[in-house]
């Protein structure tokens, strides 16, 4: 069967890309291959490690388990969004401080799980940051340290 | 990935209309998007369900409650109408893998898949549950205990999509837990198993159903510790026999989650556990 | 000090936390870059009869395919060259490289990867290291008395390295002994698991220059590896490391880099290959599966009079670094005790994998577990509390190693009580199956030959030159020693990791030593920088050079804070003195080990009927010197601690029929957030006398203990010892019943 081309519209960090994309594109090659947003990992393309997660229509997801043309009309979030311009995210800021990012890799999609987990609950417990960040795997930090920004971040905000 | 037409239709009607033999329904796509990139299944169609409004509703009906196909496992863990009825459920879609997986994966793909392993699949067998079956024809009922023929096999038709769960109501004294064991946190289940049990007016058990995953090819109820249970009164001696005829009921395998032989004695621990739980909820001592 | 010591944000955090950082799979070179895919034996052992490209290179969109026969005839490897790039005559593990090709796209690629036709005449395989040494064992190299190999390393069969340790008079030894302990263990494979997949990126120019852009720990070795393989002078080959994902030790030897380069080469556009997380799993380098057998004998106070140990390193399908890492393990078996009577003999083996390589502190948890866990047994035996059993041998200032190397800087003594007092300062939690343990361990750590450039920019920054690879800080560590000595803030100095064109040479990532190395090199160039601003503000403040120091980015007069000039006005007058711009080089040479310690303390909780071990506390304190950064250390303690944890619970490559039955991160198990405790860490700061600032390597020795520290806590909190890494809940549930009842 020929490579079929979809046309779709998906918002990411506030503007509307129009792509045409074969069926088979994943919501992560969509954003790393045809938009340039590199920013989003990959790291095991199974949904196990959670370096791909993005927030999608409200819901973080791994970018890697989706059809791009299932996020048609849909709207996401990634890493390259969360800083207002030169003002960072206060997750941002907290990461930075408490060495929450070592090798840094699954730091996007770290980022995004917290920062879908503060949009819900702004004043998080320990076990519910624990719950939070469970999807996405780090092997470098240990996860204190992660734990630690976001509970600083939640104070902050 | 083998390429494919990707179609997202809008109407329920409009979607059985395109599952031919070659077809594929894609709900949250998490089991669905590796088997095809690893080619264990490639469909020249994938009809995305998820454009169909109102088959991801959860909503009273008959008491019970009706769960549409799409509803996500967030949504199902998350759903008070659930908890307040159906803790084993509720448990059971709130160990369902990491928030992103919770936040893409549906009761109905979670069936449908029919993964011996499906973390709601022993809830819904042990609460009675039935499914719903919709093709161009029309709809049927089915108890969720006919649906699963083996590992990702299942007694839907070619051209027939599970569109909704129904849950029969809660009676009164009756309640029912869920238990699993793995290997770290992040993990499907090496074993787990729900229990259903309601208690007579006399404090015995009058109904009681018992349902174990991942101990055989099929999520699978325990016909003989059932009725181990039936007409007695609820207590560790009870809970422990019931357990051990699951023991017996269990058909497990060796792979690379676990051992037949740890399988089996999790089947005691957990199912023990299980009847234990559900008994005090429901009112009985154990 | 006023910037060492500091726990300071890394350096490079704010691409990091935006999205920023360019890892191996990010870089984009200009053109349209080919996808490449590798074709891999799917057996563990096979003859290889034919291989046949017509059909991939015919379908429409493959632009090259290459095999062994695009490459010289080179054998290649460190300590054995058994290694050939693309296997010829036979494969020897599922994921042995046979071909690859390049395409337009990732499914062409792997369509074309599935043409190459390969006929294969299977051979019976062996993936044990013991099995391997039975003498009817399937051969693996049946030419390698022909290979080149380091001398003295005993090969014979499947023994590809074999070193042997006496010291003192063992028999006397036993027979001083009021008892003697004889215990066997085994640890499995275990994979690095970083969370960036090996990518690579190559392109091939006019000149005959190829180009690679890799997430690499070792950059220099792996010009030196890809010139080697590929018959290229070093001239033409430039790596580039990129940011990296993670490395612990499996990004050092050469995988996909080889092949990127050749098909690029033939196909006259750049090829990027990125590994599967599958590819990753199989045919990268883990640790090596170790069979140990550990014989102690013990006065009844405790005292080791004795012990012989026998230890197995399976190695995988070539030597790779694992003779070396044999010949270490030799060195560490006894653990950080004082024992005078020793024999140890430590062998590596080929088996039907891929070749193991330096996973962090290669061999030290699989020795560490054997060795401490026996330890245990032993206090438990004789009745003795654990911690004074560890205390009462424990090595000492001046002791010798098993090789006779005189070791310095020791504070194993201290390091260990510190970890006792630190798990004693909490009760321990209610419950019926709550245990405790504990484990200690010692790292040799020294320095490789290494070189940085320091230089002052025209408005007083300061700039670092350096090619050793940003790994776990080491950036931010050598800009604050810098900073340190020229009297500026972290935010005045830049570190530039540059290509192996442009770096002088450097110390790999690696062996907990890229600090200590490269920390060397910068803090002569910084010195011989501060030197040379000292000449030019010395005719500017007309001074003694000797009397000027160095501060808040200030030349002043020594008790004259007065008399001052500004680094941005020396930098820029520099340009016009006759001394010319201030910039300095420096080498460093290879430094003698010192030894850094670990002890460390668990509490977990065990469910006796599932077998779910809980770790509920975890204390680390560890001897690292001067902790140039806090925030570092601490990091790489933690993270360190949590791999260990995972090896100790969780982790473990299995293999049946030689194909591996967990390549994924589903049934390959790392701890989540849910499975890790909270981590307590000690610094133990004694400045070592080698180190730059007193510094001692940091990364490796946290991930030493754990296994044995959770075997010691689980024997104690339910009475079952696992002598079978990792302690999976079905092992203790088997080990339970297993036990007579009371």
């Amino acid at each position: 069967m020929a490579a079929e081309r979809i046309a779709i519209t998906v918002t990411v960090n506030g503007e509307p890309f129009r792509e045409e994309v074969p069926a088979t594109r994943s919501l992560l090659d969509f954003l790393r291959d045809d938009l340039g947003l590199t920013g989003t990992k990959e790291g095991c393309s199974e949904g196990e490690c959670g370096a791909c997660a993005v927030i999608l229509d409200g819901r973080l997801v791994d970018a890697c388990l989706i059809f791009a043309a299932e996020a048609d009309g849909r709207s996401v979030e990634t890493v390259e969004g969360l800083a207002d311009g030169e003002d960072l995210h206060p997750l941002q800021r907290t990461f930075a401080a408490t060495g929450a990012a070592q090798c840094g890799y699954c730091t996007p999609g770290m980022l995004m799980a917290c920062k879908s987990l503060l949009d819900r609950n702004p004043s998080p417990t320990r076990e519910e940051v624990v719950h939070g960040i469970a999807g996405n795997l780090c092997r470098c930090t240990g996860y204190g340290t992660i734990i630690q920004a976001v509970m600083e971040a939640a104070k902050e905000s | 990935m083998r390429p494919f037409h990707y179609l997202a239709p809008r109407r329920l009607d409009e979607a059985l209309s395109l599952l031919t033999p070659q077809a594929v329904p894609l709900a949250g796509g998490t089991d669905l998007f590796l088997k095809m990139e690893r080619r264990q299944t490639q469909p020249d169609t994938v009809v995305d369900l998820k454009r169909i409004p109102g088959l991801d509703r959860i909503e009273a009906a008959d008491g019970g409650v009706r769960i549409g196909a799409l509803a996500l496992m967030d949504r199902l863990s998350a759903s008070s109408m659930i908890a307040n009825q159906y803790d084993a459920l509720a448990r059971s879609a709130r160990v369902v893998g990491s928030t992103q997986t919770r936040n893409r994966a549906t009761i109905g793909g979670n069936l449908a898949n029919a993964s011996p392993a499906a973390d709601t699949a022993t809830p819904l067998l042990a609460l009675g549950a039935s499914v719903e079956a919709a093709d161009a024809s029309g709809t049927r009922e089915m108890p969720v205990d006919q649906l699963f023929l083996g590992p990702g096999r299942t007694a839907l038709r070619h051209g027939e999509l599970l569109t909704a769960i129904l849950i029969p109501a809660m009676p009164a004294r009756a309640a029912s837990a869920f238990q699993r064991c793995v290997r770290t946190a992040m993990d499907i289940a090496v074993v787990n198993c729900a229990a259903f049990v309601r208690l007579d007016e006399d404090g015995l058990i009058g109904e009681a159903r018992i349902a174990l995953g991942a101990v055989g090819p099929t999520p699978l109820r325990a016909a003989s510790a059932e009725s181990r249970l039936v007409g007695r009164r609820p207590g560790p001696d009870l809970a422990a026999e019931a357990a051990e005829a699951a023991a017996d009921d269990a058909q497990p395998i060796d792979d690379v989650r676990a051992g037949a032989d740890y399988r089996t004695e999790m089947v005691r621990v957990l199912t023990r556990r299980a009847i234990e739980d559900a008994c005090q909820r429901a009112g009985g001592e154990s | 000090m006023k910037v060492v010591g500091q726990e300071l944000p890394r350096v490079e955090i704010l691409e990091k936390v935006t999205g920023q950082s360019v890892f191996g799979a990010d870089v984009e070179p200009g053109g349209r870059v080919l996808c490449g895919k590798m074709v891999l034996s799917p057996h563990a052992h096979a003859r290889i009869v034919a291989v046949r490209t017509e059909r991939a290179e015919r379908l429409p969109g493959v632009r090259a395919v290459v095999t062994a026969a695009d490459f010289p005839a080179v054998r290649y490897g460190r300590f054995v060259r058994d290694e050939e790039y693309f296997a010829s005559g036979k494969v020897r593990y599922v994921g042995d490289r046979v071909a690859a090709v390049a395409a337009v796209d990732e499914e062409t690629a792997e369509e074309a990867a599935r043409l190459v036709e390969v006929d294969y005449e299977v051979l019976p395989a062996v993936t044990s290291g013991l099995e391997a040494m039975a003498p009817d064992a399937p051969l693996l190299h049946e030419d390698s008395d022909e290979y080149w190999s380091q001398p003295d390393l005993n090969r014979r069969g499947n023994i590809c390295g074999h070193r042997q340790i006496v010291r003192g008079d063992l028999e006397q030894g036993f027979a001083e002994a009021d008892q003697v302990f004889e215990h066997r263990f085994h640890v499995p494979m275990v994979h690095q698991t970083y969370i960036e997949p090996h990518t690579a990126l190559a392109r091939f120019d006019a000149s005959g220059k190829a180009t690679v852009w890799v997430p690499t720990q070792a950059q220099f070795p792996l010009r030196a590896a890809i010139a080697q393989i590929l018959r290229m002078p070093m001239t033409k080959v430039r790596v580039i490391p990129t940011e990296i994902g993670g490395g612990f030790g499996g990004k050092i030897s050469p995988t996909i880099e080889p092949a990127a380069v050749a098909l690029a080469r033939k196909a006259r556009r750049p090829v990027r290959i990125v590994m599967s997380r599958g590819e990753d799993f199989q045919t990268t380098n883990p640790r090596h599966p170790f069979h140990l057998r550990y014989k102690t004998g013990v006065k009844l106070d405790g005292t080791i009079t004795a012990r012989e140990i026998e230890v197995v390193l399976g190695t995988g399908f070539s030597a790779g670094s694992g003779v070396m890492i044999s010949q270490g393990a030799a060195v560490r078996a006894p653990g950080p005790y004082r024992i005078p009577n020793l024999k140890i003999d430590s062998y590596c083996v080929y088996t039907n994998t891929s070749t193991c390589g330096a996973y962090r502190g290669p061999a030290g948890p699989q020795l560490t577990f054997a060795s401490e866990s026996q330890i245990d047994i032993i206090a438990r035996e004789l009745g003795i509390d654990p911690v004074e059993m560890r205390l009462r041998n424990v090595m000492e200032e001046g002791d010798e190693t098993p090789a006779g190397a005189r070791l310095e800087d020791v504070h194993a003594r201290e390091t260990l009580v510190k970890a006792a007092e630190a798990m004693e300062a909490v009760p321990r939690a209610a419950g019926d199956h709550v245990g405790r343990g504990m484990a200690a361990a010692h790292w040799l750590v020294g320095g490789q030959a290494s070189s940085a450039g320091v230089k002052l920019n025209e408005d007083g920054t300061v700039a670092i030159l350096t090619g050793v690879v940003d790994l776990s800080g080491a950036s931010t560590s050598l800009a604050q020693i810098a900073a340190e000595v020229l009297g500026v803030s972290l935010d005045d100095v830049h570190v530039r990791t540059a290509d192996t064109d442009f770096a002088p040479h450097s110390t790999i990532s690696a062996g907990s030593q890229a600090l200590k190395s490269m920390g060397g090199a910068v803090l002569l160039a910084a010195r011989e920088v501060k030197k040379q601003i000292q000449q030019v503000a010395a005719d500017t403040l007309e001074a003694d050079p000797a009397d000027l120091e160095l501060d808040g980015n200030k030349v002043f007069v020594k008790g004259s804070p007065d008399r001052s000039v500004s680094l941005r006005e020396v930098g820029s007058k520099a340009l016009e003195h006759e001394r010319g711009p201030i910039v300095s080089t420096q080498s460093v040479s290879r430094l003698i080990p010192h030894p850094a310690v670990a002890a460390h303390a668990a509490e977990v909780a065990v469910d006796p009927e599932t077998g779910r071990v809980r770790v509920l506390r975890y204390v680390a304190v560890q001897d690292v010197g001067t902790a140039v950064n806090p925030l570092s250390v601490r990091g790489q303690i933690e993270g360190g601690v949590m791999q260990g944890l995972g090896q100790a619970l969780s982790e473990a490559c299995t293999f049946t029929d030689g194909k591996m039955d967990n390549p994924n991160l589903l049934d390959y198990k790392i701890f989540s957030a849910l499975d890790a405790p909270p981590v307590e860490v000690h610094l133990i700061q004694h400045p070592c006398a080698t180190g730059p600032l007193g510094a001692k390597g940091v990364g490796e020795p946290p991930i030493i203990p754990p296994p044995a520290v959770v075997a010691n806590a689980v024997a104690d909190a339910v009475g079952v010892r696992i002598h079978d890494l990792p302690i999976t809940p079905e092992k203790i549930v088997r080990a339970l019943k297993a036990r007579p009842r009371p």
